[in-house]
């Protein structure tokens, strides 16, 4: 007897998500696609194909993993420290293995690069949003007069969306401390 | 007695080519053997197996692309001129490979689980950040100062090894250039640094 589906879509988009965690996107298969969510291959060739469950993964890390906590960068009222909050968390998610492997997005640009549009457009929301966010933190501390330079904050901006890649190569190979200590010198870059 | 019927450094070459390209995990043996036309059994023999392949890969890869992008390190020029120089020299055309480092590639698909790879991308750093350290220490810098600009720039190394994959070149530049003007802008007249 065929089997059924018994999960919903986006169930297996989330048991898909962690697959292409750990793994990447090119190094997964259809047959490790339906080993791993428990389907027929004929349901990822037919019906939820790998580049659809891909997507989606993508889309559901922004949507359910990094808005939520941007919006709460966005709306903190403690200036530079909650973004070294932020980074500590990072830190954390990373070592711990919370993240099963570095940040899922910065793995997919280090994998597919701007190799395909549609992904494309999602580093752009992703990373976009960062963006303002940190702008909106910038606003509020050199409203509490944290920061000596307010003409730079557009810069600072960049600059600090550039961290999180460095930090998701960094926690391979340094240790908490030195992590925490490496963010505390880069906001420091800004006060 | 039998010759060796191919040149290993074209073979390994070929592999950093499709490794950087496809991921090594998603090569088989068979695409490698497909790339090379070196038939399997050979490169078993050469190198024991699909990890030995990507270990001499990555050994070839410093020794001919990484070493010579460090030792733009050692040059006597201005030290925001060398800089520069270093972190373009990753995103220029070179042999045909994509934007940024092979070495940070594939330190992202396997250091987590693989502690060989995880040493090479710790000696790999350890050796940019000596080369960092003696660019200032050469610069009448402290030893102090020194290690804790090269905090900062092994962090920009990282960042842009992955962020400047998705910027266009003239983003490349003005990003790599407002990262140095912030780190380097905090040494004052006197050589101290804050």
């Amino acid at each position: 007897m065929a089997r059924t589906l018994n999960k919903s879509y986006p169930d297996l988009v989330k048991e898909a998500q962690h697959l292409f965690w750990v793994k990447g996107y090119k190094t997964v298969t259809a047959e490790d696609l339906a080993d791993h969510l428990n389907v027929s291959k004929s349901v990822i060739y037919n019906k939820y194909t790998k580049d659809m469950l891909f997507m989606d993964a993508l889309d559901s890390y922004v949507i359910s993993l990094s808005d939520p906590i941007m919006a709460e960068i966005r709306n903190s009222k403690d200036g530079l420290d909650s973004l070294r909050k932020f980074f500590y968390m990072l830190i954390d998610a990373l070592l711990d293995k919370t993240f099963p492997r570095s940040c899922l997005m910065v793995n997919t640009v280090v994998e597919l690069r701007n190799e395909q549009n549609r992904v494309s457009d999602i580093y752009d929301r992703y990373f976009g949003n960062m963006r303002s966010s940190y702008l909106a933190v910038l606003h509020h501390a050199v409203k509490m007069k944290q920061i000596k330079n307010p003409q730079l904050i557009e810069s600072y901006a960049d600059f600090l969306v550039g961290l999180i890649f460095g930090i998701s190569i960094l926690y391979k190979i340094k240790s908490k401390s030195q992590l925490h200590h490496y963010i505390d010198e880069q906001l420091s870059l800004i006060e | 007695m039998r010759y060796k019927e191919f040149n290993t450094n074209k073979v390994l070459e070929d592999c950093i080519s499709l490794f950087w390209q496809h991921g090594f995990g998603a090569c088989s043996i068979n695409d490698i053997v497909k790339k090379t036309n070196v038939n399997r059994f050979s490169l078993y023999k050469e190198f024991d197996n699909k990890e030995g392949i990507l270990l001499e890969a990555l050994h070839l890869y410093h020794l001919r692309y990484s070493a010579s992008q460090i030792a733009i390190l050692h040059q006597d020029k201005p030290i925001k001129e060398v800089l520069t120089q270093f972190y373009l020299s990753y995103l220029k055309d070179i042999n045909g490979h994509p934007p940024g480092c092979f070495i940070i590639h594939v330190s992202t698909e396997l250091v987590d689980h693989n502690n060989l790879i995880k040493i090479k991308l710790n000696d790999y750093i350890k050796q940019i950040e000596t080369a960092l350290i003696e660019l200032f220490q050469r610069n009448q810098f402290s030893m102090a100062v020194s290690k804790k600009i090269t905090l900062r720039l092994t962090g920009l190394f990282c960042n842009s090894m992955c962020f400047c994959l998705i910027q266009s070149p003239e983003e490349r530049i003005s990003y790599i250039e407002m990262s140095l003007d912030l780190i380097l802008n905090k040494i004052t007249q006197n050589g101290t640094y804050a």
